[in-house]
Protein backbone atom coordinates (compact mmCIF):
# COMPACT_ATOMS: atom_id res chain seq x y z
CA UNK A 1 0.00 0.00 0.00
CA UNK A 2 1.22 3.49 -0.60
CA UNK A 3 1.98 5.59 1.95
CA UNK A 4 -0.74 8.49 2.28
CA UNK A 5 -0.19 9.14 5.99
CA UNK A 6 2.45 10.69 7.91
CA UNK A 7 4.15 9.91 10.60
CA UNK A 8 3.04 12.41 12.36
CA UNK A 9 -0.87 11.46 11.94
CA UNK A 10 0.28 7.72 12.64
CA UNK A 11 1.37 8.80 16.09
CA UNK A 12 -1.27 10.50 16.91
CA UNK A 13 -3.85 7.85 15.97
CA UNK A 14 -1.63 5.70 18.10
CA UNK A 15 -2.66 7.83 21.16
CA UNK A 16 -5.99 7.44 19.86
CA UNK A 17 -6.93 10.65 17.93
CA UNK A 18 -9.96 9.57 16.34
CA UNK A 19 -9.70 12.55 13.60
CA UNK A 20 -6.17 11.14 13.11
CA UNK A 21 -7.42 7.88 12.52
CA UNK A 22 -10.20 9.26 10.15
CA UNK A 23 -7.10 10.14 7.75
CA UNK A 24 -5.81 6.60 7.57
CA UNK A 25 -9.57 5.25 6.95
CA UNK A 26 -9.91 8.13 4.07
CA UNK A 27 -6.34 7.10 2.93
CA UNK A 28 -6.07 3.84 2.72
CA UNK A 29 -10.13 2.92 2.14
CA UNK A 30 -9.58 1.94 -1.45
CA UNK A 31 -6.33 -0.15 -0.59
CA UNK A 32 -7.78 -1.96 1.69
CA UNK A 33 -11.16 -2.72 0.16
CA UNK A 34 -9.43 -3.61 -3.48
CA UNK A 35 -6.99 -6.16 -1.47
CA UNK A 36 -10.01 -7.34 0.68
CA UNK A 37 -12.20 -7.90 -2.86
CA UNK A 38 -9.61 -10.25 -4.48
CA UNK A 39 -8.88 -12.29 -1.31
CA UNK A 40 -12.71 -12.69 -0.63
CA UNK A 41 -14.14 -12.56 -4.50
CA UNK A 42 -17.24 -10.69 -3.42
CA UNK A 43 -18.34 -7.21 -3.24
CA UNK A 44 -20.35 -8.15 -0.18
CA UNK A 45 -17.75 -9.73 1.68
CA UNK A 46 -15.14 -7.04 0.85
CA UNK A 47 -17.34 -4.54 2.48
CA UNK A 48 -17.31 -6.22 5.28
CA UNK A 49 -13.41 -7.02 5.78
CA UNK A 50 -13.10 -3.31 5.10
CA UNK A 51 -14.58 -2.34 7.83
CA UNK A 52 -13.75 -5.13 10.64
CA UNK A 53 -10.45 -4.32 8.99
CA UNK A 54 -10.34 -0.56 10.20
CA UNK A 55 -11.58 -1.51 13.41
CA UNK A 56 -8.96 -4.25 14.55
CA UNK A 57 -6.39 -1.82 13.50
CA UNK A 58 -7.70 0.89 15.54
CA UNK A 59 -7.63 -1.36 18.69
CA UNK A 60 -4.33 -2.79 17.22
CA UNK A 61 -2.57 0.43 16.22
CA UNK A 62 -1.05 0.82 19.68
CA UNK A 63 0.96 -2.21 19.39
CA UNK A 64 2.02 -0.97 15.92
CA UNK A 65 5.90 -0.45 16.29
CA UNK A 66 6.43 3.26 14.61
CA UNK A 67 9.63 2.44 12.89
CA UNK A 68 7.51 -0.72 11.06
CA UNK A 69 6.21 -0.05 7.35
CA UNK A 70 2.75 0.99 8.23
CA UNK A 71 1.23 -0.17 4.77
CA UNK A 72 2.81 -3.62 5.19
CA UNK A 73 1.25 -3.76 8.65
CA UNK A 74 -2.38 -2.78 7.63
CA UNK A 75 -1.92 -5.44 4.43
CA UNK A 76 -1.96 -7.94 7.03
CA UNK A 77 -4.58 -7.02 8.71
CA UNK A 78 -6.50 -6.61 6.16
CA UNK A 79 -5.45 -10.58 4.83
CA UNK A 80 -6.20 -11.93 7.91
CA UNK A 81 -9.75 -10.45 8.63
CA UNK A 82 -10.39 -10.76 4.70
CA UNK A 83 -9.53 -14.82 5.25
CA UNK A 84 -11.48 -14.80 8.77
CA UNK A 85 -14.58 -12.93 6.42
CA UNK A 86 -13.84 -15.80 3.68
CA UNK A 87 -13.91 -18.46 5.99
CA UNK A 88 -16.90 -17.75 8.05
CA UNK A 89 -18.93 -17.47 4.61
CA UNK A 90 -17.74 -20.92 3.70
CA UNK A 91 -19.25 -22.33 6.77
CA UNK A 92 -22.42 -20.75 5.51
CA UNK A 93 -23.34 -21.60 2.13
CA UNK A 94 -20.62 -23.58 -0.43
CA UNK A 95 -19.84 -20.96 -3.11
CA UNK A 96 -18.57 -23.15 -5.19
CA UNK A 97 -21.56 -24.12 -7.15
CA UNK A 98 -21.60 -25.98 -10.52
CA UNK A 99 -21.04 -23.64 -13.29
CA UNK A 100 -22.70 -24.34 -16.77
CA UNK A 101 -20.19 -26.06 -19.07
CA UNK A 102 -21.33 -25.22 -21.95
CA UNK A 103 -19.40 -22.63 -24.11
CA UNK A 104 -20.71 -19.51 -25.78
CA UNK A 105 -24.16 -20.40 -27.87
CA UNK A 106 -23.63 -20.27 -31.59
CA UNK A 107 -26.76 -18.21 -31.70
CA UNK A 108 -25.71 -15.45 -29.92
CA UNK A 109 -24.58 -12.21 -31.39
CA UNK A 110 -20.43 -12.06 -31.48
CA UNK A 111 -20.14 -9.18 -28.77
CA UNK A 112 -22.71 -11.20 -26.24
CA UNK A 113 -20.80 -14.00 -27.17
CA UNK A 114 -17.59 -12.54 -25.75
CA UNK A 115 -19.38 -10.79 -22.98
CA UNK A 116 -20.93 -14.28 -21.91
CA UNK A 117 -17.32 -16.30 -22.18
CA UNK A 118 -15.89 -13.10 -19.90
CA UNK A 119 -18.46 -13.97 -17.62
CA UNK A 120 -17.86 -17.63 -17.37
CA UNK A 121 -13.98 -16.68 -17.62
CA UNK A 122 -14.56 -14.71 -14.46
CA UNK A 123 -16.94 -16.88 -12.64
CA UNK A 124 -14.37 -20.21 -13.02
CA UNK A 125 -11.92 -18.40 -12.00
CA UNK A 126 -13.62 -17.25 -8.56
CA UNK A 127 -14.30 -20.71 -8.04
CA UNK A 128 -11.13 -21.31 -8.82
CA UNK A 129 -9.99 -18.86 -6.18
CA UNK A 130 -12.24 -20.50 -3.90
CA UNK A 131 -10.68 -23.92 -3.94
CA UNK A 132 -7.29 -22.52 -2.28
CA UNK A 133 -6.59 -22.88 1.21
CA UNK A 134 -6.70 -19.69 2.98
CA UNK A 135 -2.39 -18.75 3.09
CA UNK A 136 -2.66 -20.40 -0.89
CA UNK A 137 -5.08 -17.80 -1.46
CA UNK A 138 -3.38 -14.86 0.58
CA UNK A 139 0.02 -16.10 -0.81
CA UNK A 140 -1.13 -15.23 -4.54
CA UNK A 141 -3.23 -12.61 -3.87
CA UNK A 142 -0.58 -10.30 -2.44
CA UNK A 143 2.34 -11.54 -5.27
CA UNK A 144 0.44 -11.92 -8.33
CA UNK A 145 -2.39 -8.69 -7.79
CA UNK A 146 -0.75 -6.58 -5.34
CA UNK A 147 3.06 -7.24 -6.64
CA UNK A 148 4.54 -7.52 -3.58
CA UNK A 149 7.68 -9.39 -3.31
CA UNK A 150 7.62 -12.70 -1.39
CA UNK A 151 9.36 -11.37 1.37
CA UNK A 152 6.84 -8.93 2.00
CA UNK A 153 4.24 -11.19 1.36
CA UNK A 154 5.71 -13.39 4.39
CA UNK A 155 5.82 -10.34 6.70
CA UNK A 156 2.12 -9.37 5.39
CA UNK A 157 0.75 -13.33 6.56
CA UNK A 158 3.27 -13.42 9.28
CA UNK A 159 5.39 -16.54 7.68
CA UNK A 160 8.47 -18.07 6.55
CA UNK A 161 9.44 -16.80 2.48
CA UNK A 162 10.07 -20.75 2.08
CA UNK A 163 6.02 -21.35 3.12
CA UNK A 164 4.66 -18.19 1.24
CA UNK A 165 7.10 -19.70 -1.70
CA UNK A 166 5.16 -23.04 -1.61
CA UNK A 167 2.01 -21.94 -0.57
CA UNK A 168 2.00 -20.01 -3.73
CA UNK A 169 3.14 -22.49 -5.84
CA UNK A 170 0.33 -25.00 -4.82
CA UNK A 171 -1.73 -21.62 -5.36
CA UNK A 172 -0.27 -21.78 -8.99
CA UNK A 173 -1.15 -25.76 -9.89
CA UNK A 174 -4.46 -25.67 -8.35
CA UNK A 175 -5.31 -22.54 -10.47
CA UNK A 176 -3.68 -24.17 -13.74
CA UNK A 177 -5.47 -27.09 -13.20
CA UNK A 178 -9.08 -25.65 -12.50
CA UNK A 179 -8.63 -23.00 -15.54
CA UNK A 180 -6.99 -25.41 -17.75
CA UNK A 181 -9.91 -26.19 -20.29
CA UNK A 182 -10.82 -22.57 -20.46
CA UNK A 183 -7.64 -22.40 -23.04
CA UNK A 184 -8.17 -22.47 -26.26
CA UNK A 185 -5.80 -23.85 -28.43
CA UNK A 186 -4.75 -20.52 -30.09
CA UNK A 187 -4.58 -18.92 -26.45
CA UNK A 188 -7.34 -17.06 -27.53
CA UNK A 189 -9.26 -17.31 -24.37
CA UNK A 190 -10.20 -13.72 -23.46
CA UNK B 1 18.28 -32.58 -21.27
CA UNK B 2 17.46 -30.88 -17.90
CA UNK B 3 14.53 -28.89 -18.00
CA UNK B 4 13.47 -26.25 -15.01
CA UNK B 5 10.71 -27.52 -12.55
CA UNK B 6 7.24 -25.90 -12.69
CA UNK B 7 8.36 -23.90 -9.73
CA UNK B 8 11.83 -22.27 -11.37
CA UNK B 9 8.98 -20.83 -14.19
CA UNK B 10 6.30 -19.83 -11.74
CA UNK B 11 9.69 -17.75 -9.76
CA UNK B 12 10.61 -16.40 -12.84
CA UNK B 13 7.33 -15.06 -13.96
CA UNK B 14 7.39 -13.59 -10.81
CA UNK B 15 10.67 -11.69 -11.38
CA UNK B 16 11.76 -13.74 -8.05
CA UNK B 17 14.12 -16.20 -9.89
CA UNK B 18 17.99 -16.46 -9.50
CA UNK B 19 18.14 -15.43 -12.91
CA UNK B 20 21.91 -16.47 -12.96
CA UNK B 21 21.73 -17.80 -16.77
CA UNK B 22 20.75 -21.23 -16.26
CA UNK B 23 16.95 -20.35 -16.98
CA UNK B 24 17.12 -17.67 -19.53
CA UNK B 25 19.84 -19.79 -21.90
CA UNK B 26 17.58 -22.54 -21.33
CA UNK B 27 14.16 -21.19 -22.51
CA UNK B 28 16.12 -19.60 -25.38
CA UNK B 29 16.76 -23.04 -26.75
CA UNK B 30 13.63 -24.92 -25.40
CA UNK B 31 10.37 -25.16 -27.32
CA UNK B 32 9.23 -27.59 -24.46
CA UNK B 33 9.49 -25.09 -21.87
CA UNK B 34 9.05 -22.01 -23.80
CA UNK B 35 5.40 -23.52 -24.28
CA UNK B 36 5.06 -24.48 -20.40
CA UNK B 37 6.04 -20.95 -19.80
CA UNK B 38 3.11 -19.75 -22.04
CA UNK B 39 0.80 -21.75 -20.62
CA UNK B 40 1.84 -20.74 -17.00
CA UNK B 41 1.40 -16.95 -18.46
CA UNK B 42 -2.11 -17.04 -19.91
CA UNK B 43 -2.96 -18.92 -16.87
CA UNK B 44 -2.06 -16.04 -14.56
CA UNK B 45 -3.42 -13.66 -17.18
CA UNK B 46 -7.48 -15.49 -16.94
CA UNK B 47 -6.82 -14.84 -13.42
CA UNK B 48 -6.38 -10.89 -14.26
CA UNK B 49 -9.92 -11.16 -15.54
CA UNK B 50 -10.98 -10.55 -11.38
CA UNK B 51 -11.03 -6.81 -11.16
CA UNK B 52 -12.48 -5.44 -8.07
CA UNK B 53 -15.30 -3.74 -8.97
CA UNK B 54 -15.06 0.64 -9.12
CA UNK B 55 -15.56 2.61 -5.54
CA UNK B 56 -17.16 5.89 -5.33
CA UNK B 57 -15.26 8.97 -5.32
CA UNK B 58 -16.35 9.61 -1.53
CA UNK B 59 -15.72 5.83 -0.48
CA UNK B 60 -13.69 7.26 2.05
CA UNK B 61 -16.06 9.29 3.49
CA UNK B 62 -18.37 6.50 3.32
CA UNK B 63 -15.88 4.40 5.44
CA UNK B 64 -15.32 6.10 7.71
CA UNK B 65 -19.03 6.95 8.17
CA UNK B 66 -19.55 3.05 9.01
CA UNK B 67 -16.11 2.42 10.92
CA UNK B 68 -16.59 5.87 13.40
CA UNK B 69 -19.86 4.23 14.25
CA UNK B 70 -18.76 1.06 15.16
CA UNK B 71 -15.75 2.48 16.76
CA UNK B 72 -18.83 3.97 19.38
CA UNK B 73 -20.42 1.14 19.19
CA UNK B 74 -17.65 -1.26 20.20
CA UNK B 75 -16.58 0.89 22.75
CA UNK B 76 -19.59 0.82 24.76
CA UNK B 77 -19.76 -2.87 24.33
CA UNK B 78 -16.20 -3.39 25.78
CA UNK B 79 -16.95 -1.28 28.59
CA UNK B 80 -19.57 -3.23 29.56
CA UNK B 81 -17.98 -6.38 29.27
CA UNK B 82 -15.21 -5.16 31.17
CA UNK B 83 -17.76 -4.47 33.85
CA UNK B 84 -20.11 -7.65 33.19
CA UNK B 85 -16.30 -9.08 34.07
CA UNK B 86 -15.57 -7.08 37.06
CA UNK B 87 -19.09 -7.88 38.51
CA UNK B 88 -18.37 -11.37 37.71
CA UNK B 89 -15.01 -11.16 39.45
CA UNK B 90 -17.06 -9.43 41.73
CA UNK B 91 -19.59 -12.42 42.45
CA UNK B 92 -16.74 -15.00 42.70
CA UNK B 93 -14.99 -12.94 44.74
CA UNK B 94 -18.09 -12.72 47.25
CA UNK B 95 -18.99 -16.19 46.99
CA UNK B 96 -14.98 -17.25 48.11
CA UNK B 97 -15.38 -15.01 50.86
CA UNK B 98 -18.44 -16.51 51.95
CA UNK B 99 -17.25 -19.78 51.87
CA UNK B 100 -14.00 -19.07 53.86
CA UNK B 101 -14.18 -15.98 55.79
CA UNK B 102 -18.09 -16.06 57.33
CA UNK B 103 -16.52 -15.97 60.54
CA UNK B 104 -13.73 -13.36 60.57
CA UNK B 105 -13.82 -9.56 61.20
CA UNK B 106 -14.37 -7.64 57.73
CA UNK B 107 -10.68 -6.19 58.34
CA UNK B 108 -9.44 -9.66 56.91
CA UNK B 109 -11.06 -8.21 53.49
CA UNK B 110 -9.22 -5.11 53.21
CA UNK B 111 -7.71 -6.37 49.62
CA UNK B 112 -10.42 -7.01 47.90
CA UNK B 113 -9.00 -5.83 44.23
CA UNK B 114 -5.73 -7.41 45.06
CA UNK B 115 -7.40 -10.58 45.61
CA UNK B 116 -9.99 -10.28 42.66
CA UNK B 117 -7.23 -10.05 40.16
CA UNK B 118 -5.73 -13.18 41.47
CA UNK B 119 -8.83 -15.08 41.17
CA UNK B 120 -9.09 -13.72 37.52
CA UNK B 121 -5.39 -14.73 37.23
CA UNK B 122 -5.71 -18.29 38.13
CA UNK B 123 -9.10 -18.32 36.39
CA UNK B 124 -6.97 -16.96 32.96
CA UNK B 125 -4.10 -19.79 33.88
CA UNK B 126 -6.53 -22.41 34.02
CA UNK B 127 -8.29 -21.14 30.89
CA UNK B 128 -4.65 -20.80 28.81
CA UNK B 129 -3.77 -24.55 30.18
CA UNK B 130 -7.29 -26.01 29.16
CA UNK B 131 -6.89 -24.74 25.61
CA UNK B 132 -3.31 -25.84 24.87
CA UNK B 133 -4.62 -29.72 26.42
CA UNK B 134 -7.42 -29.20 23.53
CA UNK B 135 -4.80 -27.81 21.00
CA UNK B 136 -2.63 -30.42 21.69
CA UNK B 137 -5.26 -33.31 21.49
CA UNK B 138 -6.08 -31.71 17.66
CA UNK B 139 -2.15 -31.52 16.57
CA UNK B 140 -1.12 -35.04 17.73
CA UNK B 141 -4.38 -36.52 16.83
CA UNK B 142 -3.92 -39.72 14.09
CA UNK B 143 -4.14 -38.63 10.86
CA UNK B 144 -6.19 -41.89 10.00
CA UNK B 145 -9.05 -40.44 11.85
CA UNK B 146 -12.64 -40.61 9.91
CA UNK B 147 -13.94 -37.80 11.67
CA UNK B 148 -12.45 -34.06 11.39
CA UNK B 149 -13.39 -33.39 15.27
CA UNK B 150 -14.76 -35.09 17.37
CA UNK B 151 -18.25 -33.61 18.96
CA UNK B 152 -16.90 -33.71 22.44
CA UNK B 153 -13.76 -31.46 21.52
CA UNK B 154 -16.35 -29.26 19.11
CA UNK B 155 -18.21 -28.35 22.76
CA UNK B 156 -15.16 -27.91 24.76
CA UNK B 157 -13.93 -25.50 21.74
CA UNK B 158 -17.48 -23.69 22.08
CA UNK B 159 -16.93 -22.74 25.95
CA UNK B 160 -13.44 -21.83 25.64
CA UNK B 161 -14.02 -19.45 23.07
CA UNK B 162 -16.78 -17.46 24.93
CA UNK B 163 -14.40 -16.96 27.92
CA UNK B 164 -11.35 -16.30 25.55
CA UNK B 165 -13.15 -13.62 24.30
CA UNK B 166 -13.96 -11.88 27.64
CA UNK B 167 -10.24 -12.40 28.36
CA UNK B 168 -9.28 -10.64 25.23
CA UNK B 169 -11.61 -8.19 25.52
CA UNK B 170 -10.28 -7.37 29.04
CA UNK B 171 -6.70 -7.76 27.78
CA UNK B 172 -7.25 -4.90 25.08
CA UNK B 173 -8.71 -2.83 28.02
CA UNK B 174 -5.90 -2.96 30.37
CA UNK B 175 -3.50 -2.37 27.28
CA UNK B 176 -2.33 -5.96 27.60
CA UNK B 177 -2.17 -5.46 23.54
CA UNK B 178 0.65 -8.67 22.91
CA UNK B 179 -1.37 -10.90 25.57
CA UNK B 180 -4.85 -10.08 23.89
CA UNK B 181 -2.89 -10.77 20.18
CA UNK B 182 -2.20 -14.49 21.72
CA UNK B 183 -5.56 -14.40 22.71
CA UNK B 184 -7.33 -13.28 19.54
CA UNK B 185 -5.21 -16.19 17.73
CA UNK B 186 -6.22 -18.92 19.85
CA UNK B 187 -9.95 -17.16 19.52
CA UNK B 188 -9.49 -17.77 15.58
CA UNK B 189 -8.62 -21.97 16.32
CA UNK B 190 -11.29 -22.43 18.93
CA UNK B 191 -14.18 -20.82 16.36
CA UNK B 192 -12.88 -23.21 13.86
CA UNK B 193 -13.11 -25.82 16.02
CA UNK B 194 -16.08 -25.26 17.72
CA UNK B 195 -17.57 -25.27 13.89
CA UNK B 196 -16.38 -28.39 13.12
CA UNK B 197 -13.94 -28.46 10.42
CA UNK B 198 -15.78 -30.10 7.02
CA UNK B 199 -13.05 -32.31 6.12
CA UNK B 200 -10.11 -33.92 7.00
CA UNK B 201 -8.09 -31.58 5.14
CA UNK B 202 -9.35 -28.77 7.19
CA UNK B 203 -8.06 -30.21 9.78
CA UNK B 204 -4.67 -30.49 9.12
CA UNK B 205 -5.19 -26.72 7.52
CA UNK B 206 -5.88 -25.98 11.61
CA UNK B 207 -3.27 -28.06 12.38
CA UNK B 208 -0.63 -26.01 10.55
CA UNK B 209 -1.92 -22.81 11.24
CA UNK B 210 -1.57 -24.05 14.66
CA UNK B 211 1.75 -24.93 13.55
CA UNK B 212 2.80 -22.14 11.65
CA UNK B 213 1.85 -19.56 14.25
CA UNK B 214 3.45 -21.14 17.15
CA UNK B 215 0.49 -20.60 19.20
CA UNK B 216 1.18 -23.35 21.27
CA UNK B 217 4.64 -22.26 22.38
CA UNK B 218 2.68 -18.29 22.56
CA UNK B 219 0.19 -19.56 25.16
CA UNK B 220 3.02 -21.39 27.03
CA UNK B 221 5.08 -18.43 27.68
CA UNK B 222 1.72 -16.09 28.51
CA UNK B 223 0.26 -19.27 30.92
CA UNK B 224 4.07 -19.24 32.36
CA UNK B 225 3.59 -15.15 32.56
CA UNK B 226 0.09 -15.06 34.19
CA UNK B 227 1.37 -17.84 36.69
CA UNK B 228 4.40 -15.13 37.46
CA UNK B 229 2.30 -13.16 38.96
Amino acid sequence: MKAVVTEDVLARARSGDQAAFRIIVEGYSRDVFRLAFRITGNEGDAEDAVQETFLRAYRKLEGFEARANFGTWLYRVTANTSIDVLRRRKRTFDRTAPLDDEGPSMGIAPTQEKTVYRRQVRERVESALSCLSDLERGAFVLRHFEEMSLAEVSASLDTTVSATKQALFRAVRKLRKSLAPLQSPEGSAS
Amino acid sequence: MNHPSEEDLVLHLYGEADESDFLAKHLESCARCREELAVLRQVLAEVDEMTPPERPSDYGARVWERVSKDLKLSRAKTSRSYYWLAAAAVLLLATFLAGRFTARPPTKLARPGQIRERILLVALSDHLEQSQVLLLEVVNRDDGSASPIAPLERARAGELLQASRLYRQTAYQVGEVAAADVLEDLERILLDMSQGPESLEAREGMKSRIEERDLLFKLRVLGSNVKKF
